[in-house]
């Protein structure tokens, strides 16, 4: 039975709703919880996860949280608990305004806005934020194409850079935007259609001493022909222009012709070398470790090897156990596994499949070879990103140990700024379980994982892998290699 | 020197809007930013939004 409660004229972010639900969920005699905005999209949501009961008239500025529990009572203090939750005090010494314009006003040095509000609110706080003088950075995806372009052509004509909408991370300066890694400042400039590319790119180039003057994020589209490139161009212009950079990446999936025509063009004419990385163009770079050994070459630098998977022995997979399921975080990484299984013949299905390929036919349930992006749109509306929140991939991890035919599972493991605490530690028990799971039932089931992070990310890299590893994980060292790894699993029976 | 090479040159100061987690990471990194407490804006009834914005 849920019981509800709404919260009126009380907007909260994402994050706060997330970990409202999550302390609800965790109280005496509560079995599962809910914490939502009421707007139509997830009053939907709710309904459809039965716990709409009482709030149903809520209205888009109003908080819905919702309880599910056999007590009434238990229901009844966890839900009195609600304000006291959202009291908690935040970071007070922080500067608060109530708008963009009272921002700028209280500190007129401010040069960038980071918006990250829900799709239907972000493009115009956007605009206010490039008519105000500031650069954008906008995370939220949902917004739409034509409020793109509007947008990226405001910049231009501002002279602004608009990264994004549906820009995941940047590296200005040093300083990480959104999920980003404490990467080592060096000579590679990056401009990425992608967030997990950059942020795999970036982190190798740390790994390989060679560190990144800035890494600028455009969003999904940008290459696209409807948007044709505008923030990548201007952000290719100006590490060109940096004297901090040296050679500069662009790392996206294949452009249009035109708009690769456009890029390319402004790299036949530059004073400095440019590496393009279009991942999955039969022309260029096969995965984002080979952008970054390009991106190091270019510099003029030595490339050291990478550590090998670290998976010698057999695998005594069961007679049955002959298929790759990839659970990822990382829309990017997701793209890349697919590639590397393509290339050993796999022909996988996903939710997001490669050009031409098979799509997964229900995105909740895996079947041969997927790669689930769990951060689509899909797993994502209303509920918040697999990198912060750990929930829908142990309950898929789950599933897929519950599959006689599941021989092994690809985990990516993002740290850095904007990323859960312990992503790890988050996943560790429902990797624990699947393997057991597995075990009852005969079978050894292989996880694999891969973590894209740096020593100085506030997680931890080492701590990091060294909890997958005490749960029983072979952690990769790319994921690139963790695709080989699986491919060569399945297709040797365990070899 | 134009805004993206000044911005790219002097670094980041942030003003967030949304998720607080950001500014937090923002200022772990030791870079300037303010928070906007942001509120959805009003949903009013369609003849009372266009009576106020016919009234300037």
């Amino acid at each position: 039975m849920s019981h509800s409660r709404v919260v009126a004229a009380r907007y909260v972010d994402s994050v706060v709703l997330m970990r409202l639900a999550q302390s609800l969920a965790r109280r005496p005699g509560i079995d599962d919880a809910a914490a939502m905005m009421g707007t139509d999209a997830n009053k939907t949501l709710l309904r459809e996860g039965g716990f709409l009961n009482g709030a149903a008239a809520a209205g888009a500025n109003d908080l819905i949280v919702a309880v599910r529990s056999d007590s009434d009572e238990a229901a009844e203090v966890a839900l009195a608990c609600v304000d006291e939750l959202l009291a908690a005090p935040v970071d007070g010494e922080r500067t608060r305004v109530p708008t963009l314009e009272a921002a700028v006003r209280a500190r007129p040095s401010s040069n960038l806005a980071l918006v990250s509000l829900p799709g239907e609110y972000a493009a115009a706080e956007a605009r206010r934020a490039l008519e105000l003088g500031l650069h954008v950075f906008l995370f939220s995806s949902s917004v739409s194409l034509e409020d793109e372009r509007e947008l990226k052509s405001l910049a231009r004509d501002r002279g602004l850079l608009c990264m994004g909408p549906d820009c995941g991370t940047a590296i200005i300066a040093g300083k990480g935007l959104g999920f980003a890694n404490a990467v080592r400042r060096g000579p590679v400039g990056v401009v990425g259609a992608s967030g997990t590319g950059i942020q795999v790119v970036t982190t190798l180039l740390d790994q390989f001493g060679v560190g990144v003057s800035h890494a600028i994020g455009c969003g999904s589209r940008d290459l696209s022909s409807a948007v044709g490139g505008v923030t990548a161009l201007a952000g290719l212009d100006a590490l060109l222009r940096d004297e901090a950079t040296e050679a500069v990446v662009v790392i996206s999936k294949p452009a249009p012709v035109e708009v690769a025509a456009r890029l390319r063009a402004r790299a036949a004419a530059a004073p400095k070398p440019v590496v393009f990385g279009f991942l999955g163009d039969p022309d260029g770079p096969a995965t984002l470790t080979e952008i970054a050994r390009l991106a190091v070459a270019a510099v003029g630098r030595p490339t050291p090897p990478l550590p090998d998977t670290g998976l010698e022995e057999r695998v005594p997979l069961a007679p049955g156990q002959r298929f790759v399921r990839g659970l990822y975080a990382g829309g990017t990484l997701a793209y890349e596994a697919q590639l590397v299984l393509h290339a050993a013949g796999l022909e996988p299905v996903s939710n997001a499949p490669l050009p031409g390929a098979a799509p997964l036919d229900d995105a909740r349930r895996s079947e041969r070879h997927a790669i689930v992006d769990l951060g689509s749109e899909e797993f994502t509306r209303g509920r918040p990103h697999p990198m912060i929140d750990a929930r829908a991939r142990c309950a898929r991890l789950l599933e897929e140990a519950r599959d006689p035919s599941v021989a092994v599972v690809l985990l990516d493991v993002v740290l850095g700024y904007g990323a859960a605490e312990d992503p790890a530690g988050d996943l560790r028990a429902a990797i624990v379980e699947a393997r057991r799971t597995a075990r009852a039932a005969g079978r050894e089931l292989v996880v694999l994982a891969y973590v894209c992070g740096t020593p100085r990310d506030p997680q931890g890299l080492e701590a990091q892998r060294q909890v997958l590893i005490d749960a029983g994980v072979v952690v990769a060292p790319t994921n690139s290699a963790m695709a080989e790894t699986a491919a060569r699993l399945v297709e040797g029976g365990g070899r | 020197m134009n805004e993206i090479d000044s911005l790219l040159a002097s670094g980041p100061e942030a003003v967030n809007v949304g998720v607080r987690e950001f500014a937090d990471s923002l200022a772990a990194q030791d870079v300037p930013v303010i928070h906007v407490d942001w509120t959805p804006p009003l949903s009013l009834p369609d003849d009372v939004a266009e009576l106020l914005e016919a009234l300037g």
